[in-house]
C-alpha cells in the first residue's frame, strides 16, 4: 500500500492542473494586495480600513473577525474539488485508471491510495495558498498602517485558520474526487459543483429554513474563518441567527465527501471498466 | 499441471438501460498450459477478444464461467498473480502530458520496482532515446512501444498483448514479431490478439479463433490449418482450359487463380509430381508448379465466415467464376472444364 500510496502522490503533484490552479490563486492573491497597495498610499483616510482587515489593533479582541482569509474560505475548496475532480477524471477519460487496474486489481487500495494522497497534498496546498495571503496582506499592513495588533495569541489564531483552510481543501478535494468516480464524468461533475456552490446553495439557504445549517459551502465558510454557523431565512433576513459553532460546522463539511467516498468506492469496486 | 492461464465457460453480458443487452461472451474456454507457449487470440471485430482480455484481468465482472491465471480466480484473488501478469489492453493508456519516462516510474513506484527497471525496458523497446518527450507527442508506434515497455516493467512470466502491433510501421511490427519471439525463448508465455493474421502465423504455435463470443477452434496452428485448409499446389501453364480439363478427368479437383495462367490443384505438394505426370501424358507442359500452403488466413475465414479485405484480380476470360464471388473475394470457384473427348483415355488413379 505504501509504494501505491508513494505513486500516486507523486501522480497527483506531477499533474501541471495540481500546481496551476495554487499558484495561479497565490499570483492573483499578490497583485491585488500589490494593487491596494498602491490605492491606499493615495488615500491617506484609507490606512485604518486596511489596519481593520488585516493586523491592526482593533482585531485583538475579536479573534474571529478577520477577514484575511474570508475570500479564500469559498474560492480554495471549488479549487480542491476541481483538482479532485479531474485527479479521477482525466485518468478515467485517458484510460489510466484502467492501466492502474490492471496493476493494482484492488480497486478500493487503489482509490483510498488516491484520496489519501491527493487529500494531503490538498492540505499543504490551501495552507500554502493561505499563508501567502497572509503574508501579502502583513506586508500590505506593514507599509501602509501598522501590525500592532498582531499579539503571540492573534498568530496562533491565524495559524490555526490557515491549518483549517487546508483541511477544507482536502474535504472538497475527496469530495471531488468522489462524486466524480459516481458521475463517471469530471466536467459533468465540476459544473454541477460550481452552479450548486454560487446558485443553489444560496437558493436553499434562503427559502428551505431547516436544510440551512447544514450547507456544505456555509458551513465551509464557517469551519474556516472560525465563527458560528449563522443561518438567514426570510424571516430572519436582517437578523442572522447563530446555529453551531465552528467545530461542528467543520464534521459538518467532512461528512459530505465521507459518505460521497463510501458510496463512489463501493460503485467503483464494482464498476466494469472499458 | 496449472494452466497458466484459463477461462472456462467464460459468459459475459452488458446490460443495456434503453436497449438491448448486449452478449458479449457465451461460453468460451481458452487455455494455455505450457510456458513459453506463444497463443494468438483470433477474431474478427466484436467477436470478444477485448472482452475476454479485460474478464481475464479483472477489469470487468464476468457474467458467468470461471477464470484463472496461474491457477488463481481472478475475478476475486488476482492480486496474488498480477506481479506475475503484463498486459497491453487496446490502446496504449498513458497520461498524455507526462513524459514516456515518468509514466513509467510512477507505475514501478507503485510496485516498488528499481528505477533501473525503467531504463531496462526503455532499452527494450527501443524508446530510450525518446523518453523524456511527452506521451501526447509520441506517434502512435510509440505510444504502441511504451504500452509494451510498461507491460515488461514486472518481467512478468504472462504477457497479454491485446493488438500490440497496432499502429506501428513494418519495421516497427518486425521488432514486435523479434521481441516476442525472444520472450518465448525466455520462457515467458504469450497471449496475443491481433487481426494481423499473418503476424500471428509467424510468431503463435497456437491459437484460438473465436466468433460472436465463443471459440470456433483451438490448438496448435498445423492442427488448424490442417483441419480447415486444404493442401493445394498451384500450376502455371500456358493452356488452363486443356489442363483443367485433363486433371479433372483424374478426379482433382481444381479451381482458377487470379492469375489467368494459374490453377489451383487440391493435392498434397508432396504428389505435385503426379499433376505434372498428367499433364506431361497430355503433351501439356508446365510452367510451374509450387505448394499454395494452407494459410491460418483461410481456416480463419473459413472458421468465422468473414471475408477476405481485399478482393482478388479479375478473373480470366477462361475461367468464370461468377462476379459476386470475384467482388466479394470469395474462395476461386472451381473450373468447369468442357467434356472430354470420345477417345480419351481412362483417368489414371491419383492418391487423394
Amino acid at each position: 500500500m505504501i509504494p501505491l500510496l508513494n505513486a500516486e502522490t507523486q501522480r497527483y503533484l506531477s499533474r501541471r492542473v495540481t500546481l496551476f490552479f495554487p499558484l495561479t490563486l497565490a499570483l492573483l492573491i499578490v497583485v491585488g494586495v500589490t494593487i491596494a497597495y498602491f490605492v491606499i498610499t493615495a488615500q491617506d483616510d484609507s490606512v485604518d480600513f486596511v489596519n481593520d482587515i488585516a493586523f491592526g489593533p482593533s482585531l485583538a479582541d475579536q479573534p474571529g473577525a478577520s477577514n484575511v482569509l474570508g475570500p479564500l474560505g469559498f474560492l480554495l475548496p471549488i479549487m480542491a474539488y476541481t483538482l479532485g475532480a479531474s485527479f479521477y477524471g482525466a485518468d478515467q477519460k485517458t484510460g489510466v485508471i484502467e492501466l492502474l487496474a490492471t496493476w493494482e486489481p484492488r480497486r478500493l487500495r487503489l482509490l483510498a491510495a488516491r484520496a489519501i494522497g491527493g487529500s494531503v497534498v490538498s492540505i499543504v496546498l490551501g495552507m500554502l495558498v493561505s499563508a501567502v495571503s497572509v503574508a501579502a496582506f502583513y506586508v500590505l499592513s506593514a507599509t501602509t498602517g501598522t501590525t500592532d495588533g498582531m499579539t503571540g495569541e492573534r498568530w496562533w489564531w491565524i495559524t490555526m485558520a490557515v491549518f483549517r483552510t487546508g483541511l477544507l481543501c482536502a474535504a472538497f478535494f475527496l469530495f471531488g474526487l468522489a462524486l466524480t468516480v459516481l458521475a463517471n464524468n469530471s466536467v459533468a461533475s465540476i459544473i454541477s459543483f460550481v452552479i450548486y456552490a454560487f446558485v443553489v446553495e444560496n437558493i436553499l439557504q434562503i427559502f428551505v429554513g431547516w436544510l440551512a445549517p447544514w450547507l456544505p459551502m456555509a458551513n465551509a465558510g464557517a469551519f474556516s474563518a472560525g465563527v458560528d454557523m449563522q443561518t438567514v431565512t426570510l424571516d430572519t433576513l436582517e437578523e442572522p441567527t447563530s446555529h453551531h459553532g465552528w467545530f461542528v460546522a467543520g464534521l459538518v463539511v467532512l461528512a459530505y465527501p465521507v459518505v460521497a467516498y463510501i458510496a463512489a468506492a463501493a460503485v467503483f469496486d464494482r464498476r466494469d471498466i472499458t | 499441471m496449472v494452466a497458466i492461464l484459463e477461462a472456462v465457460d467464460l459468459r459475459k453480458t452488458y446490460r443495456k438501460f434503453r436497449a438491448d443487452d448486449v452478449v458479449a461472451l457465451r461460453g468460451l474456454n481458452l487455455s494455455i498450459g505450457s510456458p513459453g507457449a506463444v497463443h494468438g487470440f483470433l477474431g474478427p471485430n466484436g467477436s470478444g477478444k477485448t472482452t475476454a482480455i479485460r474478464c481475464l484481468l479483472g477489469l470487468i465482472r464476468p457474467t458467468g464461467g470461471d477464470v484463472r491465471l496461474f491457477g488463481v480466480d481472478s475475478t476475486t484473488a488476482l492480486h496474488q498473480v498480477v506481479d506475475r501478469v503484463g498486459a497491453i489492453v487496446e490502446n496504449p493508456k498513458m497520461f498524455p502530458n507526462f513524459s514516456g519516462r515518468r509514466n513509467l516510474s510512477l507505475l514501478a513506484k507503485a510496485k516498488g520496482l528499481p528505477s533501473g527497471s525503467v531504463d531496462r525496458v526503455l532499452e527494450t523497446v527501443g524508446l530510450a532515446d525518446r523518453s523524456d518527450d511527452s506521451f501526447a507527442g509520441y506517434s502512435l508506434g510509440m505510444k504502441q512501444r511504451l504500452a509494451i515497455a510498461a507491460a515488461l516493467l514486472k518481467d512478468p512470466e504472462l504477457l497479454i498483448l491485446d493488438e500490440p502491433a497496432n499502429g506501428l510501421d513494418p519495421a516497427g511490427i518486425a521488432e514486435i514479431r523479434t521481441l516476442i519471439r525472444h520472450l518465448s525463448a525466455e520462457g515467458k508465455t504469450v497471449l496475443v490478439s491481433s487481426h494481423q493474421l499473418s503476424e500471428i502465423e509467424q510468431v503463435c504455435t497456437e491459437a484460438t479463433i473465436i466468433a460472436n463470443g465463443a471459440v470456433v477452434e483451438s490448438g496448435s496452428l498445423d492442427d488448424i490449418r490442417a483441419k480447415h485448409g486444404t493442401p493445394a499446389v498451384i500450376v502455371t501453364i500456358d493452356d488452363v482450359s486443356a489442363a483443367a480439363r485433363t486433371l479433372t478427368e483424374a478426379g482433382l479437383t481444381v479451381s482458377q487463380r487470379g492469375n489467368h495462367r494459374e490453377l489451383s490443384v487440391e493435392i498434397p505438394a508432396h504428389q505435385a509430381a503426379e499433376v505434372n505426370r498428367l499433364l506431361a501424358d497430355r503433351g501439356l507442359y508446365l510452367s510451374g508448379l509450387r505448394s499454395d500452403a494452407v494459410t491460418l488466413e483461410s481456416a480463419f475465414f473459413t472458421l468465422t465466415s468473414g471475408q477476405p479485405a481485399v478482393a482478388p484480380p479479375p478473373p480470366p476470360p477462361t475461367a468464370q467464376p461468377s462476379p459476386a464471388a470475384a467482388a466479394t473475394g470469395s474462395p476461386p470457384a472451381p473450373v468447369t472444364p468442357p467434356p472430354p473427348p470420345a477417345s480419351a483415355p481412362a483417368p489414371p488413379e491419383v492418391p487423394s
